[in-house]
């Protein structure tokens, strides 16, 4: 039985002021022997594209078998390659043409408490979970994403058609190797954890490698948490990645803001429970985050307003008690509207809650309850559930 | 069935994993005799005693008692007419000397009893013989060693035996205290009760023991009186010294000078 | 620091636990007057008529009862199968998950709640603790005879591999918040304990957990070892097995309802035994009391403290139990 560890080795230098990064990836057998598969280089800068990958080679570097000696000289002599090929310093690639209607200054801010800075408009995105891939449809982007990763859901109808070519890297949060392979000169997230040494890599290395990071501002968890997400909010989110990628927002931003306006608050101030996922323990939709922005919209009281956090785990016994009026239920791929319902008849507890009894459930999509370019439709649908429910 | 008969073991058979530590072993010991078990380290004393008090069971063979099958008999049965005491007795637990010597209690009640009060004469009465009575409430493991062998010996007397076994009982004490054991095994075996010590001080068990076992190889060289048994010929074989047996001025009894082979 | 009679800290912890009940029932966060909580519960019982609403009556009832006496069963198993663990394997570090019961059970937990194995979780927990019972009983006996050193080793293997197994299907199937509810099973939670769960946990103290608390007497037996004990006319092997299955069932329940509460079986004997000293006819009954006790608080406590919020009853235990066992200790010491 083969038994063998795949290993990689990177290196990060500059070369010719620019920052390259090497990639050799090898395999190490049990019996002595080792093999070389590829070599990568990534050449990036501000001005550059990437050039130059070796393709697969199947060889031996050091092996007990004298059989497999003379490849040796031949790998030898590709990594020798690769090396002279650093040595020297090649013309660099003519600049990029800045877009027509960008200005020339970079777009520096603060996203999350880390620094980042936009030269030009990024033209290679990856988009990490729906919400961000929904905003860059919905703002006409949709031929910047060179690939997607943690999608929650299907694409909406109205952008569906631009979403058809998309490619998905992973299911759910890439590898930084697997980001790395794309090339990207932005990775546009919708959740800060994706952003870690085993998910898509640290925001400070990516940013040395020349790939820009940014997460959706009302997203933000370690630094800058919107104290009370507002469609405010909302929108200025919408603004900033505009203004990264040198479009205009306003378009977008006034159609949702009509929309908004025109959505019927009949909630009257009836009760709500936001149930998101568990069993034993509820997780709820908490006082700070886009389910209270939700229920405000459309004019429910959160019944666990009072709980400082987006989303929270909450119990069973203090829903009970409020015995809310209406009970909106996030529909994902992983816990369905129908399993939470399966949860809510089974407790012998819960399943004399008016709200169940009556069914009077309200579903979201998990994607659209994420703060982002759905939330008005969510609100609105929120609001002709409600109507329905009155009769 | 019961007869006066001591202690009778037939073509006793120990192995394990596959290495032979008792070899067909025949041996008797005389009911009411304070005999001793003899013989070089790793001869198989040890096992020839759990083997005898089916503490580990032998492979094949017979041990009688007064009659009685020893082997065949019920466990707890088995505890009321014979006890055995360990060599270097040691405990995690933080135990009291009174509740030492009441474990000895245990095969004369079921399970679920509550302690009467016969028991708790009983353990005292051990306590009285071995006179520990004042260590009662004391941590066992914080006796010295001699005293820690006097409660296990008190233990094994509260459970009222008639046979009594016990491996090395004189190991890591000093002479008071061996010699304070042993007179405490003769006392016993003045009220009847039959005593077969494993003892590595051929002096001591020339001294106390009317009988003696010599073991060698896990097999028996010589059983009998003590005088007859333990002579000078019969030591330089199994323990491959020269020997010289002495009188002890004072109580009249051989004394076993040694020198190198 | 003096020893406490065993019937005094016996009768003590009964009435504490009783009152323990009694009043942990009343509190939570729906406010519900001390009252009305017993007369909704003698409503059930066929006494009188509830004053609450259907819905507020369901609280007490379906939430509240269940949840406190499945605390009590379980505090009180775990803290037994502890001591009987420590007693047989004669290792004061020993708890009930030594032969690798937990991780087996975290192992079932996770397959239902991240695969979707379409078995009820408990069974799936108790299915899993099980199996790992098994694998380290024929690991320790692949080694040779089947020593209580040997066994921990190969419960301690186990446990790794169930471990290392559970932490991989969590890393590779977690999404969306369901990292949480499997978190919250690994810390150990009651908040999943319903009329069922009182049940299991019931049984498993009725039917093996009293028996067991009557094995005092052979424990203390084992105190010098093997030898000593065959001698004293104890079936060795017979009651090492015996006690060892007992504790195994009893402990598989407990897991299979709240998940691996950890301290309670490992501290809460040592406990007594600062109190009342080593003889196991105490220790055994003394230490399922004490533990019923603890852990009606312990949830109470999980359950009210961060009102609304609730966090899982492990971390609770782990909290309080250290601090509480490391006083002890140095009362103890100072006193010797």
């Amino acid at each position: 039985m083969w038994v063998g560890v795949r290993t990689s080795i990177r290196v990060s230098l500059d070369w010719c002021n620019r920052p390259v990064r090497l990639v050799w990836r090898g395999w190490f057998a049990q019996d002595g022997a080792a093999g070389l598969l590829e070599t990568v280089f990534i050449v990036r800068g501000a001005f550059e594209r990437p050039f130059h990958r070796f393709s697969r080679g199947l060889m031996s570097v050091l092996s007990r078998s004298p059989f497999r000696r003379g490849t040796a000289i031949r790998s030898a002599a590709l990594l020798a390659v690769s090396a002279l090929a650093l040595s020297g310093c090649a013309s660099a690639a003519p600049e990029a043409t800045p877009s027509p209607d960008a200005a020339a200054q970079s777009v520096d801010l603060s996203n999350c408490g880390f620094e980042v800075s936009f030269d030009t408009a990024p033209e290679r995105v990856i988009t990490i979970k729906s919400s961000t891939t929904e905003m860059l449809l919905a703002l006409g982007l949709g031929d910047r994403i060179i690939g997607t990763a943690f999608q929650d859901g299907p694409v909406p109808e109205q952008w569906a058609s631009d979403a058809a070519g998309l490619t998905s890297i992973a299911e759910r949060v890439p590898s930084e190797e697997a980001v790395l392979d794309l090339e990207p000169d932005l990775v546009f997230a919708g959740w800060e954890s994706t952003f870690s040494a085993d998910g898509a890599g640290e925001r400070a290395d990516l940013t040395a490698l020349g790939i820009n990071t940014f997460v959706a501002p009302s997203a933000c968890q370690s630094a800058e948490q919107p104290e009370q997400l507002s469609f405010d909010d909302v929108f200025s989110d919408i603004e900033t990645v505009a203004s990264i990628f040198r479009v205009d927002a306003a378009p977008l931003v006034s159609e949702q803001q009509t929309q908004l306006a025109a959505i019927d608050a009949n909630g009257d101030s009836r009760t709500a429970l936001w149930f998101s996922s568990g069993s034993d323990t509820p997780y709820v939709g908490a006082g700070i985050g886009a389910p209270q922005l939700l229920l405000d919209t459309v004019g429910l009281t959160n019944i666990a307003a009072d709980v400082k956090s987006t989303w929270a785990p909450y119990n069973w016994e203090a829903v009970v008690d409020a015995d809310p009026d209406f009970i909106v239920l996030v529909d994902a791929a992983w816990n369905s509207a129908d399993k939470k319902i399966g949860v809510l008849e089974a407790n012998p507890a819960t399943a004399n809650l008016s709200a169940v009894k009556a069914g009077r459930y309200l579903v979201v999509p998990f994607a659209a309850s994420e703060a982002g370019v759905r939330s008005v439709e969510a609100a609105e649908s929120l609001s002709a559930q409600i109507a329905e429910l009155d009769g | 069935m019961s007869d006066n008969s001591g202690l009778a073991a037939e073509r006793i058979h120990v192995t394990t994993d596959g290495t032979l530590l008792i070899d067909n072993v025949d041996c008797t010991v005389a009911r009411g005799s304070l005999s001793a078990l003899v013989g070089p380290n790793g001869a198989g004393k040890s096992t020839l005693l759990r083997a005898l008090t089916a503490v580990q069971a032998p492979a094949s063979g017979s041990v009688t008692f007064g009659g009685h099958d020893l082997l065949g008999m019920p466990r707890r049965q088995r505890a009321r007419l014979a006890a055995f005491v360990e060599q270097d007795a040691t405990t995690d637990s933080a135990l009291t000397v009174g509740m030492v010597v009441a474990l000895g209690r245990l095969p004369h009640h079921s399970l679920w009893e509550a302690d009467s009060p016969e028991s708790a004469a009983i353990v005292t009465a051990s306590l009285e013989t071995v006179e520990m009575t004042t260590f009662r409430e004391r941590e066992f493991q914080s006796l010295s060693g001699g005293e820690k062998q006097r409660v296990m010996l008190a233990r094994a007397l509260a459970q009222q035996p008639q046979l009594l076994t016990l491996d090395e009982p004189t190991n890591h004490l000093d002479i008071a205290a061996q010699l304070a054991v042993l007179e405490l095994l003769s006392s016993l075996r003045d009220t009847g009760v039959t005593v077969l010590a494993a003892l590595h001080d051929l002096s001591l068990a020339a001294s106390y023991c009317d009988h003696v076992i010599v073991l060698s190889h896990g097999t028996v060289v010589a059983a009998g009186a003590t005088e007859s048994v333990l002579t000078e010929e019969l030591i330089a074989d199994v323990y491959g010294v020269t020997a010289s047996i002495l009188r002890n001025p004072i109580t009249g009894k051989p004394v076993i000078g040694f020198s190198p082979a | 620091m003096a020893r406490v009679s065993p019937l005094a800290l016996g009768s003590a912890l009964a009435i504490a636990l009783l009152v323990s009940i009694t009043v942990a029932v009343t509190i939570g966060p729906a406010d519900i007057r001390f009252d009305e909580v017993w007369r909704s519960i003698a409503s059930h019982l066929g006494i009188g008529v509830s004053p609450l609403s259907e819905l507020r009556d369901g609280i007490v009832w379906q939430l509240r009862l269940p949840r406190v006496l499945t605390a009590a069963a379980v505090g009180a198993g775990l803290a037994l199968s502890g001591a009987v663990m420590q007693a047989i394997t004669r290792n004061p570090l020993a708890d009930p998950y030594l032969l690798g019961l937990s991780s087996g059970a975290a192992l079932g937990a996770v397959s239902v709640l991240l695969l979707g194995a379409a078995v009820l979780l408990p069974l799936a927990a108790f299915i899993g603790a099980l199996l790992a019972l098994t694998l380290t009983l024929l690991l320790a006996g692949s080694l040779g005879a089947i020593t209580p050193s040997r066994t921990v080793l190969a419960g301690i293997a186990v446990s790794a591999l169930a471990s290392a197994i559970t932490s991989f299907v969590i890393f590779w199937s977690v999404t969306g918040d369901s990292y949480r509810e499997v978190l919250s099973w690994l810390l150990g939670s009651l908040s999943g304990a319903r009329w069922p769960a009182v049940g299991i946990t019931m049984v498993a103290i009725i039917v093996i957990g009293i028996p067991v608390m009557l094995t005092g007497r052979l424990l203390d037996s084992f105190a010098f070892g093997d030898v000593q004990a065959a001698s004293l006319g104890v079936n060795v092997s017979a009651t090492r097995w015996g006690l060892l299955a007992a504790s195994a069932l009893v402990t598989g329940a407990m897991v299979s309802v709240s998940g691996s509460i950890g301290f309670v079986g490992l501290i809460l004997p040592h406990a007594v035994r600062l109190l009342v000293g080593p003889g196991h006819r105490a220790l055994l009954p003394l230490s399922a009391l004490l533990g019923a006790v603890f852990l009606v608080w312990a949830d109470t406590l999980a359950r009210t403290l961060f009102d609304p919020r609730e966090i899982p009853v492990g971390i609770v235990t782990a909290m309080i139990g250290a601090p509480i066992f490391a006083f002890l200790l140095t009362r103890r010491k100072s006193s010797t």
